[in-house]
């Protein structure tokens, strides 16, 4: 099997990286990362730069813009700041976010969806991961979710939302912590217009 | 929690720039910049290094083009070639190894021929 590429804890990178193979980060790199297959942006791994990939998952920190050919996951340890561009993007509750999302468009047919060589990022497949090196078995679990991933902790991450969102003045009730929450995310923007179009008429 | 795995950079890896920090990395692509990593580099047969190098111990398949300082060991496989200089306690190099440079290792000479030696070289 083929050995994946690592840059492990303790090492660190000033300058681009390149290649056309899956790539693990659990050091850090100051610069730009392209890959052609699946980028893993570990818990203990810091990007500071844009990344292309084909899928790209951040468990740990990214300060730069995400491209995908495929899709993008923030995993909830994730602790991002910049725009993720593909055409699927999942942002796990517990994730700390902040920039656009921008879905590349699929419905257009003359962008042809590339066919998926992975499972979409938020099934759970149950394959047992294969018995191979530690790095192998990590992006594994990065890029199929395996029931190893650590549980997300929703009563803490639900107290800091509120905590940032409240101001000190106005103390709200334990109920009205989920008034206080984001609210969704807006309608699809194709709904809208044709909303106003029927008022208009 | 697993084990943190060693470093590895495939063949179609490129790096541009510094690579430095404190880890073992097996290098069978390339590195473009500078190396200064506390810890074993090897340099697969696929792997290239165009860059001053200063590691704890380096292991040679490929290419290195650039000076080597290792503060334990350089070792020059078969097949392997450092262009470059070469500082470190201990330097071997393989039949079938290659190196273009001077190899610079700390030579214990006896006292009566140092002393002699030293002179000269004053």
């Amino acid at each position: 099997m083929k050995r994946v590429s690592v840059i492990p804890a303790g090492l660190r990178i000033a300058g681009d990286v390149e290649g056309s193979e899956d790539l693990l980060v659990l050091g850090a790199v100051e610069g730009g990362v392209r890959i052609a297959g699946s980028l893993v942006v570990e818990e203990s791994g810091v990007v500071h730069g844009d990344v292309e990939a084909r899928s790209l998952v951040v468990r740990g920190v990214l300060v730069g813009d995400g491209d995908a050919s495929e899709w993008i996951r923030v995993d909830a340890q994730a602790r991002m700041v910049g725009d993720v561009r593909a055409p699927r993007v999942s942002i796990v509750e517990g994730a700390r976010f902040r920039g656009r999302v921008i879905m590349t468009s699929t419905e257009s047919p003359s962008v042809a969806r590339v066919p998926r060589s992975v499972p979409p990022p938020t099934t759970s497949s149950r394959s047992t991961p294969p018995s191979s090196s530690d790095a192998e078995a990590m992006l594994r679990a990065a890029l199929h979710e395996e029931p190893s991933l650590a549980p997300i902790e929703p009563s803490a991450s639900a107290a800091s939302v509120t905590a940032t969102a409240t101001s000190p003045g106005t103390a709200r009730a334990p109920h009205g912590a989920h008034a206080a929450r984001r609210p969704p995310p807006p309608l699809v923007p194709a709904v809208r217009r044709q909303k106003v179009r029927r008022r208009d008429a | 929690m697993q084990r943190s795995p060693v470093g590895y950079l495939g063949a179609s890896i490129v790096v541009r720039g510094a690579v430095s920090g404190i880890a073992d990395v097996r290098v069978d692509g390339k590195i473009e910049g500078d190396v200064a990593v506390e810890g074993l580099v090897e340099v697969g047969g696929t792997g290239v290094l165009v860059a001053p190098v200063r590691v704890e111990s380096l292991v040679v398949e490929g290419h290195v083009r650039g000076d080597v300082i290792a503060t334990d060991s350089v070792a020059v496989r078969n097949g392997g070639c450092i262009d470059g200089n070469v500082h470190a306690r201990r330097v071997s190099i393989d039949d079938g190894g290659e190196l273009h440079g001077r190899v610079d290792m700390d030579v214990e000479l006896p006292d009566s021929i140092r002393r002699r030696h030293d002179t000269e070289a004053s």
